[in-house]
């Protein structure tokens, strides 16, 4: 018998529906979530419970490409349609670029694939070179993997480093010790998917600790909040890493809310879903927060005549309680 | 191959980006190979060394730069939007195709912010005729930071664009909610086409109980001005 998990399985007293009073006045920051494959439902809820902006980790689209045109497409959907889609919303988007693991398998396309990535790195809100790192744990993921970290080095970005759902804890320590023996500061390198079984490793040689919550595969946040207990706030950060599978775009505001009922501090909270992460991938010069801290304004640079009460473009709501459809 | 004289355009923006820039970024910039070698990657890299501000529009080369070229809404470009278009200027023209095909690769890979500007910037391109599928694609787009590139105080579309496209690009307008008043060219290429086509597009708003933009009449009126009177009064009863 252990671990002490079996007092957070009792759900009986804790809250079933998000309190939008309890959210009310608090910003949060998703720095990982797969919009291109969300619903502008989702935008709409994501923007009312909070989120004010997010990052997009270039990954792996559930089937394996075959041509790198299909690359360059999808960073370039990143950086416009996407970007302007969650504008829309009132949600301030960012990315990261990079060959997600999985693909870093077919070699001729992952050379085709690394010839692209200068060409995306140095574009506005691009905040780190991500989600890269091991899936199998090939020798050709390995090869990618530091490719893309020399490349972070030379561009001085942020790296996501995204760890294996087999094999975790190794998986985790190897893509740490290649990250250092390639002369990466600890400081610019998350260390993404994280479980009690990793963080203390993570936190001890100084990287940042990301924790996904995602229900089923990943971290539940009733989990989390023992997490932050015991850890406390320095280096952690929340995100929902939602996308195509079953996935929760809601993961950060309500593990804030959930960590708030369960006595954890203001203080503690912010850090771990708004401010630590703007710190860790601040670090590309790419994050403005006075671009969102204040409540998101569209299409800020296309301004006429310095007018700064323009907050058009904003997608209008629709009635949802209504059947009936204008 | 240029309409305009790139000799004084060059300095012009080089003048007004010395005052506003850092002599780090200015530096960088005016370093860069001419032609450039290596166009997408320095468009992209400007953005971390020239701000998304506007220019003081109160400063002599900033003047100056306003009054050699009119038709360009100035004020609505950053120190950014101004870098990004010194780079493209920079490019060697000599060579159609291969000038070209340098900008459309450009366009092919940009970002939100460089899109923008690749539009903005099209009455600056060598090869005017060369870029109507280009400027008819933006058109298309779904953008609206993009649209309204193409559409305000921009002089491409007006001078370039074949009929269809740009009757495509004043719907278009209209059915986004933008603001005719800033399009360029509107009286001058007004045709019966594209008034018939607002009258269609009238009728349907009237039979789904919407309002329509009333810059839509004096576009209709000239070709069809019984049938736009009808239709006026109807709106009017609607409300």
């Amino acid at each position: 018998m252990c671990c002490g998990s079996k007092a957070i399985e009792n759900r009986g007293a804790l809250p079933e529906t998000i309190d939008n009073e309890l959210l009310k006045g608090m910003l949060f920051f998703d720095p990982h979530v797969h919009m291109t494959s969300r619903t502008t439902d989702d935008y709409q809820a994501m923007a009312d419970a909070g989120i004010v902006a997010l990052i997009e980790p270039s990954f792996w689209l559930g089937q394996p490409r075959t041509n790198a045109g299909t690359f360059k497409d999808y960073y370039s959907s990143l950086l416009g349609w996407e970007r302007f889609r969650s504008g829309q919303f009132g949600i301030k988007h960012y990315c990261t670029i990079g060959l997600n693991s999985r693909e870093a398998n077919n070699e001729a396309l992952a050379e085709e694939v690394m010839a692209l990535l200068p060409k995306f790195i140095y574009k506005e809100g691009v905040v780190g070179i991500g989600e890269i790192g091991f899936d199998d744990q090939t020798t050709l993921e390995e090869k990618y993997y530091r490719l893309q970290l020399e490349l972070a080095k030379e561009a001085a970005l942020p790296v996501q480093v995204h760890t294996p759902h087999r094999d975790k804890k190794k998986g985790t320590q190897r893509s740490m010790d290649i990250a250092v023996e390639q002369g990466l500061d600890p400081s610019m390198v998350i260390i993404d998917h994280n479980n009690e079984e990793t963080v203390e490793e993570v936190l001890n040689r100084g990287f940042w600790a990301a924790f996904t919550i995602y229900p089923f595969t990943k971290m539940g946040n009733e989990r989390m909040v023992e997490i932050v207990k015991k850890y406390g706030a320095e280096r952690i950060m929340v995100n929902s890493a939602a996308d195509w599978g079953i996935s929760d775009p809601l993961a950060v505001p309500k593990t804030a809310l959930l960590m708030k009922q369960k006595g954890i501090s203001d203080a503690v909270v912010k850090a771990v879903t708004y401010s630590n992460a703007i710190t860790a991938f601040g670090q590309s010069g790419q994050i403005d927060t006075a671009d969102f801290e204040n409540g998101f304004m569209i299409n800020q640079s296309e301004k006429f005549e310095n007018n700064s009460v323009l907050r058009g473009g904003q997608q209008p709501r629709i009635d949802k309680s209504s059947i009936i459809i204008k | 191959m240029f309409a305009y004289t790139i000799e004084i355009l060059r300095p012009a923006i080089a003048a007004v980006l010395k005052e506003e820039s850092s002599s780090e970024s200015f530096t960088w910039l005016v370093a860069l190979p001419v032609p450039p070698q290596n166009i997408t990657r320095d468009f992209s890299f400007a953005s971390r060394k020239f701000s998304k501000q506007r220019p003081a529009s109160s400063s002599a080369p900033h003047i100056y730069l306003a009054e050699k070229f009119q038709r360009t809404h100035w004020h609505s470009w950053t120190i950014l939007d101004l870098a990004r278009l010194y780079l493209l200027l920079q490019l060697n023209a000599a060579n159609e195709q291969e000038y070209t095909t340098t900008i459309e690769s450009v366009f092919n890979q940009a970002d939100l912010g460089e899109l923008t500007i690749l539009y903005k910037a099209l009455p600056y391109f060598a090869y005017g005729k060369a870029w109507e599928s280009r400027c008819a694609e933006g058109i298309r787009s779904n953008m609206g930071t993009v649209l309204e590139a193409i559409m305000y105080e921009n002089s491409y579309p007006s001078v370039h664009l074949p009929e269809a496209a740009w009757n495509q690009l004043i719907l278009k307008a209209i059915f986004t909610g933008k603001d005719l008043g800033r399009i360029y060219g509107l009286e001058e290429r007004n045709n019966a086409a594209l008034a018939a086509s607002l009258l269609d597009y009238a009728e349907e708003r009237l039979a789904a109980g919407r309002n329509i933009d009333a810059a839509v009449w004096p576009l209709t009126k000239v070709f069809y001005p019984e049938k736009t009177g009808v239709l006026q009064q109807r709106f009017l009863q609607e409300k």
